[in-house]
């Protein structure tokens, strides 16, 4: 039988979404946290499982990778499903001339609150050009669990900066 | 603060015959893609629920915007029970 180690006061036993991998002496380390709809409210190592003869460790190195298979085709999945809801939103929120050069694949022409004329590439930084300028300024990318924002919705934070409040924007947005 | 009875015209619940109207806060997240809580401005108890998380999300640190048409808006700190969509969104940060 395995035995587990546990760190107290990290984390409770029934975790919500629970991902586990193996560290470097071949312990199955177990990841837990719970999430709300937007924060991880905690994340850490809870506990590792150290098995006693070769077999099971092999046992449970086969089903770690199993899982964690399953947990990077669930994240795809998600992401795609993501990023469709992002771009019908995205989408929404453009004039038809933009509308037309997203579908076109092209950059999008902003106007900033005080008058400036931007392009906005489809990206996560360093997308945001002016003058000759490049602009880089993004909301955080990922999450801690490793899921990815949808590049619409930093393009949606980004657009939606600049027509509200350029100014802010370029206090906040390093240049290059 | 303005209450919410002063803002719309209460409508009770079992007034079911009443075209629904749907006002949304969007919120642009990682792990869902975008979500959407909606609310009716008729309604007190829905107008209450959605300021309530209006002002969750502004704890949280969300960005949040009225948004007026295409490609235009405005940043707001107070929950509109009217406004037609509103959007919420990380904060940018030098990249």
């Amino acid at each position: 039988m395995p035995y587990i180690v546990s760190q107290p006061g990290w984390m409770q036993p029934a975790v919500s979404t629970p991902a586990s991998t193996t560290n470097i002496q071949g312990w199955e380390i177990f990841l837990g946290y719970t999430t709300s709809t937007t924060t991880i409210e905690h994340f850490g190592v809870i506990q590792g499982v150290m098995h006693e003869t070769d077999e099971e460790t092999t046992r449970f190195a086969g089903e770690t990778r199993r899982l964690a298979e399953e947990r990077r085709r669930e994240q795809r999945e998600r992401y795609r499903a993501a990023c469709r809801r992002a771009r019908e939103t995205l989408r929404s929120l453009l004039t038809e001339e933009n509308q037309r050069r997203l579908d076109a694949g092209l950059d999008l022409l902003i106007i900033g609150s005080a008058g400036g004329q931007y392009r906005v590439r489809h990206g996560y930084q360093g997308n945001i050009r002016s003058d000759g300028r490049t602009f880089c300024a993004h909301p955080r990318m990922m999450t801690p669990d490793g899921d990815w924002f949808p590049v619409e919705d930093v393009l949606i934070a980004q657009i939606f900066a600049l027509v509200t409040d350029e100014p802010a924007f370029l206090r906040v947005a390093n240049m290059s | 603060m303005s209450t919410t009875t002063e803002e719309v015209r209460p409508v009770r619940d079992d007034e079911d015959e009443q075209p629904t109207l749907r006002h949304t806060i969007a919120l642009l997240t990682a792990r869902d893609g975008d979500t959407e809580f909606s609310w009716d401005p008729r309604r007190p108890i829905e107008v209450n629920a959605a300021r309530d998380h209006f002002a969750k999300l502004r704890a949280e640190g969300y960005m949040l915007y009225r948004v007026e048409g295409e490609e235009r808006g405005e940043h707001i700190r107070e929950f509109d029970p009217h406004a037609q969509r509103i959007m919420a969104m990380p904060q940018l940060q030098g990249g």
